[in-house]
């Protein structure tokens, strides 16, 4: 239906458009470094398809270890309205995460973008800094 | 105001922005049609009703590439569009109640002047915004003080319901003639406002959406809310409250345009009654549905109080 008051998730302020209650976040800021960029290769093995954004984990072997790294994107509303649903993100494909990196140096990060190993991609979050990765 | 769609980026999603907009406002020539009225000759305010623009439609766009790649994007045309129909608000002047010096110069910071940031710049301007919530003098510090630790300490960002009134005005209106119901599809919460005449509950508990009952006053449904929980705020700048709260809203429809206006006062923390600025609604053809299971997944990851 609408998405009058759907959540926009992280990467979208509209707030000097909105008279309408959304889900509130927290700034992007406190949380992903807008001027760095992150790529990880792995496995899909959760999506949380929750408000007010989106949550995706991919398990990367790294260094012969396997880590887990969590992808935080836009609201389930903007992506279902983009056609972005939950079934294109399926558990045990392999993919790639571009995106942009938690401060807190952690496994964590903003996925702007998911590219599947046939090599179509599939926009999860939207261009931070105005530059194409 | 916004000029590009990077502009927008930096920032995630905030609860409502009191302010009313010109780009939202239903069409003045929508109240010159008759206004529908139920069998008891009440004004009908069944239905699903909107502030104005789906903002999904208006300014994301998604462009299918190769292989059914899907690419996202704002459209800063349309998004130029929506900003360009909101008036600017004027801003204050030495001497005026609420001017800040500071606050007045971020404010007028521009894309590409020294020190801009888009976040800072929205902060400022609701800041010097006009109408702003009468706190006791004693309390303005507090305020201020939840206000720039918004990101971690507003409620709201825990899944919480924002609760009446910051939730603004119902997404739709159930109404008999005993009874009307309040639905919101933002969070999944509803609202039974009884019209019988009934007294509110002497047994409530405080609770996000507190007790209403509702009367009529000519056409306008005015709805009396008591009994709400201290575990929200009334905006995101650190408007915090006490379970003291009494809300006042009323719903009047002429045409097709409803208003909805909610007047707060809470005599724990405001000096006088705090009247919201009105908001206008029009009607929608639109299906509610039940939104997205919320979860707060980024406390954790926080490093720093930046907020927007």
């Amino acid at each position: 239906m609408k998405g009058h008051f759907k959540s926009l998730g992280f990467g979208l302020c509209l707030s000097l458009l909105l008279s309408a209650p959304l889900w509130a976040h927290h700034s992007f800021a406190a949380e992903f470094d807008g001027s760095r960029s992150v790529a990880v290769t792995g496995v899909l093995t959760k999506v949380d398809w929750t408000n007010p954004h989106i949550e995706f984990s991919v398990d990367v072997n790294q260094d012969g270890n396997a880590t887990t790294w969590t992808c935080a994107a836009l609201g389930p509303g903007v992506l279902r309205h983009a056609g972005v649903n939950r079934d294109d993100l399926k558990i045990g494909e392999k993919v790639t995460v571009r995106g942009y990196p938690a401060k807190n140096g952690g496994n964590h990060m903003y996925a702007r973008v998911v590219e599947f190993s046939d090599g179509h991609k599939i926009m999860t979050g939207l261009n931070v800094t105005g530059a194409d990765q | 105001m916004i000029r590009r769609c990077c502009e927008l980026l930096l920032c995630g999603v905030v609860l409502l922005s009191p302010v009313s907009l010109g780009a939202q406002q239903a069409p003045a020539q929508d109240t010159s049609k008759p206004t529908p009225r139920t069998a008891d000759g009440k004004p009908d305010l069944n239905g699903v009703w909107v502030a104005g623009p789906d903002l999904l439609k208006a300014v994301i766009e998604s462009e299918k590439g190769a292989n059914g790649s899907l690419l996202i994007s704002i459209n800063p045309q349309k998004l130029d569009a929506l900003a360009g129909g909101r008036a600017a608000p004027a801003l204050p002047k030495p001497g005026d109640p609420n001017y800040d010096a500071d606050a007045v110069r971020v404010a007028q910071l521009k894309p590409g002047d020294p020190g801009y940031d888009r976040d800072k710049v929205a902060i400022a301007r609701r800041k010097l915004a006009p109408n702003q919530p009468p706190y006791k003098p004693e309390l303005q510090a507090k305020v201020k003080d939840l206000a720039e630790h918004q990101t971690r300490d507003d409620p709201a960002f825990y899944c919480k319901p924002a609760g009446v009134p910051r939730i603004g005005p119902p997404s739709q209106i159930i109404q008999t003639p005993t009874a009307v119901v309040f639905l919101y599809d933002s969070e999944n919460v509803f609202r039974y406002i009884p019209t019988d005449g009934r007294p509110h509950r002497a047994d409530a508990d405080d609770t996000y959406m507190g007790d209403s009952i509702g009367s009529w006053d000519g056409d306008t449904l005015v709805v009396d809310v008591t009994r709400l929980t201290d575990d929200t705020w009334f905006n995101q700048d650190g408007a915090f409250h006490s379970t003291k709260t009494h809300v006042v809203e009323r719903l009047h429809r002429e045409g097709d345009v409803l208003s909805y206006q909610a007047t707060v006062d809470d005599p724990e923390v405001f000096t006088r009654p705090w009247v919201m600025n009105p908001r206008r609604l029009k009607p929608s053809s639109d299906l509610l549905e039940e939104a997205s299971p919320c979860r707060e997944l980024d406390e954790s990851n926080l490093v720093n109080f930046d907020r927007h």
